[in-house]
């Protein structure tokens, strides 16, 4: 009897515990989002909260500005690249370590942490002056490789969970009913690994596009990636204009999270 | 097992395994005759994966020869080899259909589209899970992941199917069912079979033959009945069925029991004598030939028969005795004395300083 009574109170305590973190997560990640998508809709000419009326016009004028459109496709461009990059470089990186029988496998999750582990800003300026050295200047392609590097991590380490969660006798049944390996890789790990990859790829597609502590160091003079132009814009700007780019952004991040949630929700792929 | 001038049709040789400095399977020898269904049995870790993922395919021996129907099956890649596994796991390809999951080594291997749904069709059918054949392996049971497992590898009609431990995964009922169940299935396609078991009642139960492993090498390997009556050692004896140990020393190639029987042995100096539960008999205190005196602990039915334990004088551990449901029925606390049925069914081995587990 004193033991259940014990256990609920604990149950009570952690259900509690688990809603106060959601209610925190809340409003440290929705509610100001939503207070930026409210402003941008002012009518007003100044951000003030809680907004009046409803206009589109900042988005107007944020499509009118060629400046920013540019700085924005900047953005997809860096954040495409450091996608794709990070595909290429972290799905085999993963294979490698969580299916290689090399003696240093355990090393490669270690190596691509290295510069995570890192503070951006440190990385950036290395990436910089390293980049000078050798006679890059910065760009878009430094800024982005940059980036990749620094954010490769989290791709493998996705893959590589899921991986390691994956029964290795898998593909050994594959083999056994006549596929080779490369069958096999197509046929089953790729597709059971797919919701990992598309998780890991939309973690760094954001990074990517949103990434300012290494981008300020590394991007294109001439061609600055959103973050940073927005920077130099809110020193100066004071109208809805900055919440309008914001909400670009808010709704983009929550496109991609749609997306592969409906993608992997999709597939009947059970753990 | 292959007698002596029997062509075996799966012959493995020789075979050793190591994984670092410990060695998995050490020098392990079995033969199997074509149609038969043999049995590896032994304790958790004794190498019996090990022996199936080596005659798969799955891992490479260190030294030995694997043969299958006459050819070298070592020297055939892994996914040429003729050769079925249903794995411990099922290892059903999640996101796959039942129906895809069967069929995928008939699309593998490019059978023609029309032989293919045939041959699907037979595999579902052939397993009962032709109704099934559109739901995904998360949202069948155990019992019919198992069916699944199956089908898929008897569809592609292998020379060898290797079975590892495929009941661990289901609840005492189901596996009595399934033992059975999966006994037929193999007998009526006529296939070869070698199957892993560390559950005695198990091999027992669904093989023409058992080999008990022990430490990465194969005991003994024979029929059941021959492995149960005629253990080669006192681990077998102890493994495959219980035994009662009553120690004792050999002289002159014979044991001397308590009240003055003497069972043969091939062995001098400190042994064991053991006896079957069903090869005791109580009877009265001070009844003729009773070699053994004691009380009795406590009586359970098991099926049609009662399990007797007795406390027996001069024995490290109780006997257990097993006697038909009929007749008088020795109460706990009585003294009863114990009769050997068969002396020639005592098996003698050297007594091991250490109770062997
Ligand atoms: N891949 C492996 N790496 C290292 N040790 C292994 C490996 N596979 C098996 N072993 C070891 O070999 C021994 C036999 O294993 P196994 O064949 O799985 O036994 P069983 O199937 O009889 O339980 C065990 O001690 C096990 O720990
Ligand atoms: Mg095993």
């Amino acid at each position: 009897m004193k033991r259940g009574a014990r256990t609920s109170i604990g149950d009570r305590i952690g259900v509690g515990l688990v809603l106060a973190l959601g209610v925190l997560g809340l409003a440290v990640l929705v509610v100001p989002s939503l207070i930026v998508l409210a402003v941008s809709f002012d009518t007003r000419a100044f951000v003030s909260f809680p907004p009046q009326g409803f206009t589109l016009r900042w988005y107007a004028a944020l499509a009118d500005n060629a400046q920013l459109v540019r700085a924005i496709v900047n953005s997809l461009w860096s954040g495409l690249v450091v996608m794709v990059l990070c595909i290429l470089l972290g799905v085999p990186a993963a294979l490698a370590s969580g299916r290689g029988r090399f003696r240093w496998r355990g090393a490669v999750p270690v190596i691509v942490l290295l510069p995570h582990a890192v503070p951006g800003v440190v990385l950036g300026v290395a990436v910089l002056f390293a980049g000078s050295a050798v006679g890059l200047r910065p760009s878009l392609a430094l800024q982005s490789f940059a980036v990749t590097a620094f954010i490769l991590a989290v791709l493998v380490r996705t893959v590589l969970a899921r991986l390691e969660r994956l029964d290795p006798a898998l593909e050994e049944a594959a083999a056994n009913l006549g596929a080779g390996r490369a069958r096999a890789f197509r046929d089953i790990t790729l597709p059971l690994l797919l919701p990992a990859i598309l998780a890991g790829a939309a973690f760094t597609f954001i990074e990517g596009f949103d990434n300012i502590s290494i981008a300020i160091f590394t991007h294109g003079m001439r061609n600055p990636p959103l973050p940073v132009e927005l920077l130099g814009i809110v020193q100066t700007e004071t109208t809805p204009l900055v919440a309008a780019i914001s909400g670009v952004q808010i709704l983009l991040s929550t496109l991609l999270v749609a997306i592969v949630a409906a993608t992997i929700g999709l597939r009947h792929v059970s753990d | 097992m292959s007698g002596q001038g029997v062509a075996a049709f799966l012959d493995v040789a020789g075979v050793s395994k190591a994984f670092g400095a410990h060695a998995a399977l050490d020098d392990c020898t079995l033969a199997v005759r074509q149609g038969e269904i043999v049995t590896l049995l032994g304790a958790s870790g004794c190498g019996k994966t090990t022996l199936l993922r080596i005659i798969a395919g799955f891992v490479a021996p260190d030294s030995g020869t694997v043969r299958l129907g006459g050819q070298d099956a070592l020297a055939m890649p892994v996914n040429r080899r003729p050769i079925g596994v249903v794995f411990q796991s099922y290892a059903l390809f999640p996101h796959m259909t039942v129906a895809r999951n069967v069929g995928y080594g008939l699309r593998v291997r490019g059978v023609p589209r029309e032989e293919q749904r045939r041959r699907l069709a037979e595999a579902l059918e052939l397993v009962s899970l032709t109704a099934f054949a559109d739901r995904y392996p998360a949202q069948l049971s155990g019992g019919q992941q198992q069916r699944v497992a199956l089908a898929r590898a008897l569809v592609l009609a292998p020379q060898l199917l290797l079975l590892d431990e495929p009941f661990s995964a289901l609840d005492a009922k189901l596996r009595a069912a399934m033992q059975s169940e999966v006994r037929r299935l193999i007998k009526s396609v006529g296939i070869t079979a070698v199957f892993v078991t560390h559950d005695q009642d198990e091999a027992m139960g669904i093989s023409d033959a058992i080999a008990v492993m022990r430490g990465g090498r194969i005991e003994q390997a024979g029929p059941p009945a021959e492995v149960y009556d005629r253990p080669a050692s006192a681990f077998v004896a102890d493994f495959v069925g219980a035994a009662n140990h009553w120690p004792d020393e050999a002289r002159g190639g014979r044991v001397t029991l308590p009240a003055g029987l003497s069972v043969p042995s091939r062995v001098i100096g400190r042994v064991s004598v053991m006896v079957r539960p069903h090869n005791l008999e109580p009877c009265p205190v001070g009844a003729e030939g009773a070699a053994w005196r004691g009380r009795v602990a406590f009586v359970r039915p098991s099926g049609p028969f009662l399990e007797i334990e007795v406390l027996v004088e001069g024995a490290p551990l109780p006997f257990r005795v097993t006697v038909p449901r009929a007749g008088a029925v020795p109460a706990p606390g009585e003294a009863v004395a114990l009769r050997v049925r068969d002396l020639s069914a005592c098996f003698v081995f050297p007594r091991l300083d250490q109770a062997a587990a």
